[in-house]
């Protein structure tokens, strides 16, 4: 019954959708990198390293958008990074996507300590933080009302829902993104360059890590701390799977994930269940959903396969 | 027996200076792969070198620490063997991992939950001494491969990511260590997180006097050089290589590929956990008061990367790589650069070492033979 009471209270609500955002840009960056073909395991070292420096720029220059604007710049950064190693260097993505998690680690304190001159977080250096945005009218309907109370960048991270979806159907570049993705070979015999296509979708996975980071820094908390980003970006590719290239379904999965870290959180101050436990509830949720995600596909295969036999066997 | 002795060294020596000076292919091959590693650690640190020129008000002060300050005590050279003890470990599980073709980062959390349970059997098991230490690294083993089981038979059967699974399972096996730690082995007197004293006999002993080191590193080798074994000499480590080199081709051939698959990553998490145990049973706190994953999974890339994903070359790579964090400690310690930096170079490092295209021409002018000569003249 206490659950169902916390399930259903506003703030729960409020607090599944903020924590939504974060992964949510990490997923949406990870699904234009995986339709165009590359695992993108940076994601995670790009939020933070854009948190950081998003932080740091809103807290001297006094400006939550110039905040904003440094943190996708870094996110960018990091991508084109990864797309050097990957494309110039002919690193094994994955293995370049560990080591920019490495540099990440590790840059973040560095550069922290270099600035602020503190190891733990920029608590001296509070950043200026993203505004809210009530829409009138739409925020006094009941029910959904709380969804037009929310921060600038939750309008934001719909809006690049809706235009990654249209990108990705109606556009040249997403076009070119899903054939390299789908077919490398034959995207190039036609005339697409491979390694440009992926390089402008690594950009754009970057601006998206930017804003995820940028959320965590400068809305979700008013300061950084090296482990702020805390796995988000995995989960991220974790809903990336799920919703298995659609990004509506993505978008779904994302806020599952969302809830699921809000109810560990909210559960620590009214349920009596130790929080160590609740801690490991979204990271096992995920474990959960790619088991359940990757065994619906292999029955699919197996489906395939069959059908395929059948079609021989009649021949 | 004289003449034998004199046939067998003319022999060695011929095959040694025909190693320099008529190489095969495959020595050829090893001489490059070691260039390029020494040119790749180079370039990674130059560019530290220039990091360090623009962030740091002495510059020169913090290079000289950071390269020659280790070496110049008994004390900090112990501290470089030390700390390349659990980078053995990890170093060995990671390139066990790699060589099937599996990124598992599983590391991290298998360290933790070792030392977390060699810490426990030590100090509540009624064992002392030998059968004790014994016992806690056991346990560790143990605990920690079934924690392994879980990426491993996940990515052979349903082909799930194993390193997203690993990394996901890497917070849950903190937390549920430190609901363990918290709730029921936490030692209030320690005034901190952390479990009560393990007794002396139950831990590693000092091997040399006048440094922290302790008998640990011993294990480390011996993991190292069993690993070694394992990889190249037996069909087991057979089927390991077969299955990362080409996974189609192994099953084709009848090799298990998908028992490699999974029993490589479940050594690679109970290396782990001897890791930690040995690391918990060998350290100065004497008590385990880990509160956050101590990362040594993605350490073990790098020292793995390094060591090309050799096990009897890690050692070495881990030894390179614990002067360097040395080296950053000290520099912390007498200025003002954040040790931090050393994720940096690693990062550097790995990239540029697993950069396939990084010298490949130059590999191409030296591997022309006479006949591509010809052939290109043609």
């Amino acid at each position: 019954m206490k659950i169902l009471q916390m399930i259903a209270s506003e703030e729960f609500i409020f607090t599944s959708l903020s924590l939504t955002i974060p992964i949510l840009f990490a997923a949406m960056a990870a699904l234009v990198s995986e339709k165009a073909g590359i695992s993108n395991i940076n994601i995670e070292g790009s939020m933070s390293v854009s948190a950081l420096v998003g932080a740091l720029i809103s807290f001297y220059c006094k400006s939550w958008v110039l905040g904003c604007v440094a943190g996708i710049a870094t996110g960018v950064i990091m991508g084109m990074i990864l797309s050097y190693c990957s494309h110039k260097l002919k690193t094994d993505s994955i293995l370049a996507g560990i080591a920019l998690n490495i540099f990440a680690t590790g840059f973040v304190v560095f550069l922290m300590y270099a600035v602020v001159g503190s190891k733990g977080d920029t608590t001296d250096a509070p950043s200026t933080q993203v505004p809210y945005l009530n829409v009138p009218y739409l925020e006094d309907i009941p029910f959904i009302g709380i969804l037009f109370r929310q921060n600038l960048l939750f309008y934001v991270v719909i809006m690049s829902v809706a235009i990654v979806a249209f990108m990705l159907k109606r556009t040249k570049l997403g076009l070119r993104i899903k054939s390299v993705g789908y077919n490398s070979i034959a995207a190039r015999s036609v005339g697409v360059n491979n390694e440009l296509t992926q390089f402008y979708a690594l950009i754009i996975a970057g601006i998206f890590a930017g804003l995820g980071g940028v959320f965590l820094s400068m809305s979700y908390l008013s300061t950084f701390n090296s482990g702020m980003v805390a796995g988000r970006g995995f989960i991220g590719l974790a809903a990336e799977a799920m919703g298995a290239g659609n990004p509506w379904l993505v978008m779904l999965f994302s806020y599952l994930f969302g809830a699921v870290s809000a109810f560990s959180i909210e559960a620590q101050t009214r349920l009596n269940v130790p929080y160590e436990l609740l801690n490991t509830l979204p990271y096992l949720m995920t474990i959960i959903a790619l088991i359940l995600y990757s065994m619906k596909n292999n029955t699919k295969v197996k489906i395939v396969k069959e059908v395929k036999k059948d079609e021989s066997m009649g021949k | 027996m004289l003449n034998k002795l004199k046939t067998f060294f003319s022999e060695l020596w011929r095959k040694i200076s025909d190693a320099f000076i008529r190489p095969t292919r495959k020595q050829k091959d090893v001489y490059f792969s070691i260039l390029r590693t020494v040119v790749a650690v180079a370039i990674s640190l130059g560019i530290t070198c220039i990091i360090l020129l623009f962030c740091s008000k002495e510059p020169l002060k913090a290079i000289s620490t950071l390269f020659f300050g280790p070496l110049k005590s008994r004390f900090w050279r112990g501290e470089i063997l030390r700390g390349a003890v659990p980078l053995i470990f990890s170093g060995v599980a990671a390139s066990l991992m790699i060589k099937c073709g599996q990124f598992n980062m599983i590391g991290e959390g298998a360290f933790y939950v070792g030392g977390l349970t060699g810490a426990v059997v030590a100090i509540y098991l009624p064992a002392s001494g030998f059968i004790s230490v014994i016992l806690s690294c056991l346990a560790a083993i143990i605990v920690a491969s079934v924690f392994g089981i879980v990426p491993a038979v996940l990515k052979a059967k349903l082909n799930v990511n194993e390193f997203v699974v690993s990394l996901m399972l890497n917070f849950v096996m903190l937390w549920i260590g430190m609901y363990f730690l918290n709730n029921f082995l936490r030692d209030e007197a320690s005034g901190d997180i952390a479990t009560q004293i393990i007794p002396e006999s139950n831990r590693f002993g000092i091997l040399l006097s006048g440094t922290y080191l302790s008998t640990g590193i011993l294990v480390a080798i011996a993991a190292a050089i069993l690993c070694a074994v394992f990889l190249y000499k037996t069909k087991w480590g057979y089927a390991i290589r077969m299955t990362g080199d080409n996974k189609d081709f192994a099953n084709f051939s009848g090799l298990n590929a998908c028992g490699a698959v999974i029993y490589s990553q479940i050594i690679g998490a109970g290396l782990g956990g001897l890791g930690g145990a040995v690391e918990v049973l060998g350290s100065m706190d004497a008590r385990f008061n880990w509160k956050t994953l101590p990362g040594y999974g993605f350490d073990g890339f790098v020292v793995a990367i390094l060591a090309g994903n050799n096990p009897i070359l890690v050692p070495f790579a881990a030894l390179f790589l614990s002067y360097l964090r040395q080296g950053a400690s000290l520099m912390a310690l007498q200025t003002d650069v954040a040790m931090e930096l050393i994720q940096v170079i690693q990062a550097i490092i790995i990239i540029i070492v697993a950069g396939q295209s990084f010298m490949a021409k130059f590999k191409n002018k030296i591997f022309k033979t006479k006949a591509d000569k010809e052939a290109v003249k043609q």
